[in-house]
């Protein structure tokens, strides 16, 4: 519990100001230098080796790591994901009268809560993270809601289109993260490797329809000239 | 009179600490007459060595270790933080819209990131995300001058913004209204024309006229495109409005 330097009311903790006075609390001295040092050190439980990301073996005795924990952010992720589920109202019975005629187009506020949350988490500026993010949110793109059936699944769970945009989001985030911190190595030309080969996915997907509308069109087209041309020729029908 | 900030109690007015619980007494800060020396920011250094380093920066370019565990320094934390807590959209805009950006290089990436995905994705929040890339560009191009930190986040910018323009005119619904209207009379001209053109004889122009015909069709889709409102539009801004 912190009190006011000028009056010597009691502070509510966190408050940048007292509500009596009206002074700034300086509870950061900002006068002094602080020093902070960037994330742990990770060894090896067998020779003591400091250990990269991504490594299952240790490369001075090749010991095989194992049991490790996964990378924090991305549990914190998946944990404030589990608890916006959890919250969940159970799901009332649809009919088939609602849901044909667009009764499931509304989208919850759980899943409005998902999507921001997934949209603006941020990643930490570590290759362990950005790789990680970048796995995740291709993974969790889902290419049919692009397609043809798009509007099937949007009657069926509308969110399921928002999400998989909010992950599309995740994922160029990741992507132009990757780009400033690694440069043009070897590294990120992998992960944009991955970006690249998604939204090429995704407009394949989209494209869809039209091939088909200009396919069914040219066909209709074929077949008039086709009918006519047997008509009306001297040797026809 | 002064009093302690950690247990309350009077203070004498030379008092350096506090009599009862022995924590240092805070200078007064109103106090114009000393010069008074801020430490904007913090150092952050590498765990291993202890070398300085950079934001952006994954492995140590002094040791090379590769660092790992760091939290998310950037106001974009706090940022999302907040997010979460409001509920509504309408106030979602606003604290995306006001949301201040702290002058360093890693705060302005990282809202600029941010706010690029943000966009590309639409949404509720699309013009709030706009007016927030206005932001860090304008922001980016005072803190960094005309350097290759410029370069990089003005490409990007010109881009984005861009694309938004593209979208704005071929996603609008005027613009599919007037493409499906101009199919329609497109083929409609291309029936009665023709014929005309090439001096086919009335019998034989049957086939052009049949396609004539089905020109109509876009043609009044077209139109009621055009009178009719964007009703998908309409019932989603209801529903945002209810939660």
């Amino acid at each position: 519990m912190a009190y006011c330097s000028n009056c010597g009311n009691q502070l509510a903790e966190g408050s940048k100001f007292c509500n009596n006075c009206g002074t700034a609390v300086n509870s950061e001295n900002n006068n002094q230098r602080k020093t902070v040092y960037e994330g742990q050190i990770h060894k090896c439980p067998n020779c003591g080796d400091v250990i990269n990301s991504f490594v299952s073996n240790c490369p001075t005795c090749g010991y095989e790591i194992r049991d490790t924990q996964g990378v924090s952010s991305v549990r914190q992720l998946a944990m404030k994901l589990e608890q916006l589920e959890a919250k969940r109202p159970p799901k009332r019975r649809t009919n088939i009268l609602t849901q044909t005629f667009g009764g499931g187009t509304q989208l919850q506020s759980i899943d409005e809560q998902k999507i921001d949350l997934i949209r603006n988490f941020s990643i930490p500026n570590t290759k362990e993270d950005v790789l990680e993010f970048i796995v995740l949110a291709a993974a969790n793109i889902d290419l049919k809601v692009f397609g043809l059936d798009s509007s099937r699944y949007q009657m069926l769970d509308p969110a399921r289109r928002e999400l998989s945009d909010a992950w599309l989001a995740k994922l160029e985030q990741a992507d132009q993260k990757a780009e400033i911190m690694f440069g043009h190595t070897q590294e990120y030309l992998s992960i944009r490797n991955v970006y690249e080969k998604k939204v090429k996915a995704i407009k394949k997907q989209k494209l869809q329809i039209v091939w088909l509308f200009v396919g069914a069109l040219g066909i209709f087209f074929l077949l008039y000239g086709f009918i006519f041309m047997m008509i009306a020729l001297p040797g026809g029908l | 009179m002064r009093y302690c900030i950690k247990c309350g109690q009077k203070l004498p007015d030379n008092a350096m600490f506090c009599a009862s619980c022995g924590v240092a007494a805070t200078i007064e800060t109103t106090d114009a007459l000393k010069n008074k020396t801020v430490f904007s920011g913090q150092l952050y250094k590498c765990p291993n060595c202890g070398e300085l380093l950079d934001a952006f920066v994954t492995v140590c370019p002094v040791c090379d270790y590769e660092l790992r565990g760091t939290n998310i320094t950037s106001y974009v934390h706090e940022f999302s933080l907040k997010l979460e807590k409001t509920g509504d959209n309408k106030q979602r805009v606003e604290l995306i819209k006001n949301f201040y950006i702290p002058n360093t290089k890693e705060d302005i990436y990282e809202f600029f990131i941010l706010a690029i995905s943000n966009i590309t994705v639409g949404g509720y929040d699309e013009e709030a995300w706009l007016t927030k890339l206005e932001q860090t560009y304008l922001k980016a191009k005072l803190t960094f001058g005309h350097s290759e930190e410029y370069t990089h986040i003005k490409e990007l910018y010109d881009k984005i913004k861009k694309r938004a323009n593209r979208k704005r005119l071929f996603g609008s619904k005027i613009f599919k209204a007037i493409l499906v209207f101009s199919i329609g009379l497109l083929l409609i001209l291309f029936g009665f024309i023709l014929p005309l053109v090439l001096d086919i004889s009335d019998y034989d122009s049957a086939p052009f006229y049949v396609i004539a015909l089905f020109g109509f069709l876009p043609l009044i889709i077209g139109l009621v495109m055009f009178i009719i409102p964007d009703k998908k539009n309409r019932h989603r801004r209801k529903n945002k409005s209810n939660t």
